[in-house]
């Protein structure tokens, strides 16, 4: 499942070595599951998450708290038990060494401009090796939030990640 | 697809533990309950798709960014972390 391909050519030094599985896919991808965190020649906080299934496929992406201080998630049973957790409904910010979460940027050129998606965070359980895509529905967060406008405002964002109720 | 008709308050099963029931209707808009089990995800269709066209908009633009945009990008951040 962690097979490498020889033609990639990794271009940052692995944060953590070991590829990250989301049995799911990304949202949209889901013919690649097989991941690395990489730090990005951006520099910090930028990371680079590339596929290992797909060269051509990298995503950059950051600690959305660097975006929004207050940005607050919410797991779903689902998204826990896929995530391989123990117990429910557990708070990944809690132990940083242990997970991570992280939104996608989108990068525009002419005029620049940066976006992050609030909307639909990564989350990775570096324990169990496992990511997921998550959906905050109902929380507010904006798809497009963009950076270069809001950077300064530390709350200029919404209700906190609230999930649906199923049951 | 299939296609049923029901009734506000009647029901629909999908396998053992999945029953969709409406509970009301006015003019376009249907109200509809969900039960489910908590390991089953439930996602308005436009909010999946609105992700969706971000990771890919996300994965093209990230392979085109060079140096100049990395530079502006990282300077977004170290505004911030000045402003604080």
């Amino acid at each position: 499942m962690t097979a490498q391909p020889d033609s990639i050519v990794l271009s940052g030094s692995a944060e953590e070595s070991q590829p990250i599985e989301f049995p799911a896919g990304l949202i949209g991808f889901d013919e690649w599951k097989h991941f690395v965190v990489l730090t990005h020649p951006g520099g910090e906080p930028l990371r680079l998450l590339q596929s290992l299934d797909d060269v051509r496929v990298s995503f950059i992406i950051a600690d959305p708290r660097q975006i929004l201080a207050d940005y607050q998630i919410a797991l779903s049973e689902a998204d826990t038990q896929s995530l391989q957790y123990p117990g429910s409904s557990q708070t990944p910010w809690l132990d940083e060494t242990q997970s991570s979460v992280y939104c996608i940027l989108s990068a525009q050129e002419e005029p620049f401009s940066v976006t992050a998606n609030l909307l639909g965070p990564l989350v990775i359980n570096w324990q169990s090796g496992l990511g997921r895509q998550i959906i905050l529905s109902n929380s507010g967060y904006n798809p497009r939030h963009p950076l270069a406008g809001n950077l300064m405002a530390e709350s200029a964002t919404p209700m906190v990640g609230e999930e649906q109720e199923s049951c | 697809m299939l296609v049923l008709g029901r009734k506000t308050n009647q029901s629909v099963m999908i396998g053992d533990d999945i029953i969709i029931t409406i509970l009301a209707v006015d003019g376009d808009q249907v109200k509809i309950g969900i039960q489910a089990p908590a390991q089953v995800t439930i996602l308005r269709q436009e909010l999946y798709e609105t992700v969706k066209q971000e990771n890919l908009r996300a994965a093209t633009l990230a392979a085109q960014t060079d140096g100049k945009s990395l530079a502006n990008l990282k300077s977004l951040f170290q505004k911030k972390q000045e402003g604080k």
